[in-house]
């Protein structure tokens, strides 16, 4: 349960963080044209800021959810 | 046990606040008032009562005084974060008690260091909307933004918080205006062996992370400089490496100073003890060396450019406008480095001489950031402007003092409600 959801809210957000990077933030490369200067989706930086906290609050995940009953000392 | 006394009595001071802590308080809070005052007059008569003008054809420079201020105070941030991942990896045990300390440290700088960038910019909603809105990844603030502010502070609250449950669990069960709030941030921990596990685990998780972002972090801002290719004096391979060494070394100067005033103020010499100080002192040396390599290496590579614009820049820096401030920081820096290498060649420590160049090596890395941003802006040009000219005003001055004093406040009040330096110390030293 512990390791599932400490997983769960990594990979939640890493996948937040590099889809916002790679894909929904504005191209990377070489600019050819104006479409480099402006992001596929509004607000992909706030999204890539939000899923790396996610990514964070991971560790926060793991130590703080209570343990079971049949876990506790 | 030391620990159950400091536990059972009222641990470093906190709980309690003596008149001399209410005077400084007030002196620092006038202070922070003063400093708003001073913004205030930039938001309404605007950027005219700074230094500050465009580059080219205003003849000036557009950062300056908070910009190298910000990379200053960033700098001790990221520096503390590094000194904590080294200090838990390493097994560093007489520096485990410094963490909490560095982590508040390091939240407080960061803070300070995030307004001067806001104090910096003429429309300031207006620059925090545009860069989570429309940032690029390639661009250098893409990353000073993400991962030098957001992610460091983040990872900063997450450790301060998992590093202070134990330690708010056992002030829970003590009587006190202060338990509800204990209790709160203990979020139920019993300090079960599962629970103890778990902690060393995520200590080491959160030290390699902060490690990582606090190397990135320093690297990213330093891109702000370094991928500047239009931009002679600034444009280099060096600004990451040395930004990375100077954090290091900033924080490191930075903790000897808070270190030595919390061992005067609480007179635990238990916690902040001769090997703390030696092992900071070593660092310190190690570090500064490094730096004043890289300036070396700089200096060489910059007297044989093949750029007459970079060659303008140099010759400002070394015999022109900055030549002064120059030679005062390169000075400064062995001075640092003398003060710390006779003493670990010694083998003999003196407190008062650590500290000592620990204040010599901030003065030195605000000088050195003043240079690497202001000559970049007023001179490196590549367009055939008029040389440019920068003078700091009341302002700034007043602006940038208000958030150093704002984030000695925090620490401060940050001391009074939890226990500045962890109980666990002990414990977890012998655990390493």
């Amino acid at each position: 349960m512990r390791i599932g959801l400490t997983a769960l809210t990594f990979v939640i957000g890493a996948a937040l963080s590099l889809v916002s990077y790679f894909v929904l933030a504005a191209p990377l490369g070489t600019p050819t044209n104006e479409g480099f200067s402006n992001p596929n989706l509004e607000f992909a930086p706030l999204l890539f800021v939000i899923g790396m906290s996610v990514t964070v609050l991971a560790v926060v995940v793991y130590e703080v959810l209570p343990d079971s009953e049949q876990s506790a000392d | 046990m030391a620990t159950s006394t400091r536990i059972d009595s009222t641990p470093f001071g906190m709980g309690k606040a003596s008149t001399g802590w209410f005077i400084i308080l007030v002196a620092l809070l006038a202070v922070v008032g003063a400093g708003a005052y001073a913004y205030s007059r930039q938001i309404v008569e605007g950027e005219i009562v700074t230094g500050l003008r465009d580059v080219g054809p205003a003849g000036g420079a557009p950062w300056g005084l908070y910009i190298a201020f910000e990379l200053w105070a960033v700098g001790i941030g990221f520096g503390a974060m590094m000194l904590i991942a080294a200090s838990r990896l390493f097994g560093w045990s007489h520096l485990v008690p410094l963490n909490r300390i560095l982590a508040v440290m390091a939240l407080a700088t960061l803070f300070i260091g995030g307004w001067s960038v806001i104090a910096d910019v003429g429309h300031p909603f207006r620059a925090v909307i545009n860069i989570i809105r429309y940032a690029r990844p390639m661009s250098p603030f893409f990353g000073t933004f993400t991962v030098g502010l957001v992610a460091a502070f983040a990872s900063m609250l997450v450790y301060l918080y998992l590093d202070g449950r134990r330690e708010a669990s056992i002030m829970a069960t003590r009587p006190g205006r202060l338990r509800g709030w204990f209790l709160l941030a203990s979020a139920g921990y019993k300090d079960s062996v599962a629970e103890r596990i778990r902690r060393q685990r995520t200590n080491t998780v959160m030290a390699v992370v902060l490690g990582i972002i606090g190397v990135f972090a320093a690297s990213t801002s330093a891109f702000v400089f370094g991928v500047q290719q239009g931009r002679p004096g600034w444009f280099g391979a060096l600004q990451a490496p040395g930004f990375v060494i100077l954090a290091g070394a900033t924080g490191v100067a930075a903790t000897i100073l808070v270190a030595a005033l919390l061992r005067a103020e609480l007179g635990d010499r238990e916690s902040f003890g001769p090997k703390m100080f030696k092992w900071l002192n070593n660092i310190l040396l190690g570090l500064t060396l490094m730096y004043i390599y890289i300036l070396l290496v700089e200096l060489v590579t910059s007297s044989y450019s093949s750029s007459a614009h970079a060659e303008r820049v140099t010759d400002a820096i070394i015999r022109g406008e900055y030549a002064w401030m120059f030679w005062l920081s390169s000075g400064l820096f062995l001075l640092t480095a003398a003060l710390t290498a006779v003493q670990a060649i010694a083998g003999r420590y003196n407190l008062r001489y650590i500290v000592l160049a620990a204040v010599i090596l901030n003065v030195a890395a605000i000088l050195k950031r003043y240079l690497i941003v202001v000559p970049g802006l007023t001179v490196g040009r590549l367009l055939p402007y008029p040389e440019g000219s920068y003078n700091p005003t009341w302002v700034e001055y007043l602006v940038v003092i208000g958030l150093a004093a704002l984030a000695i406040v925090f620490f401060m009040v940050f001391m009074k409600v939890f226990p500045i330096v962890s109980s666990q110390n002990g414990q977890e030293s012998e655990g390493e």
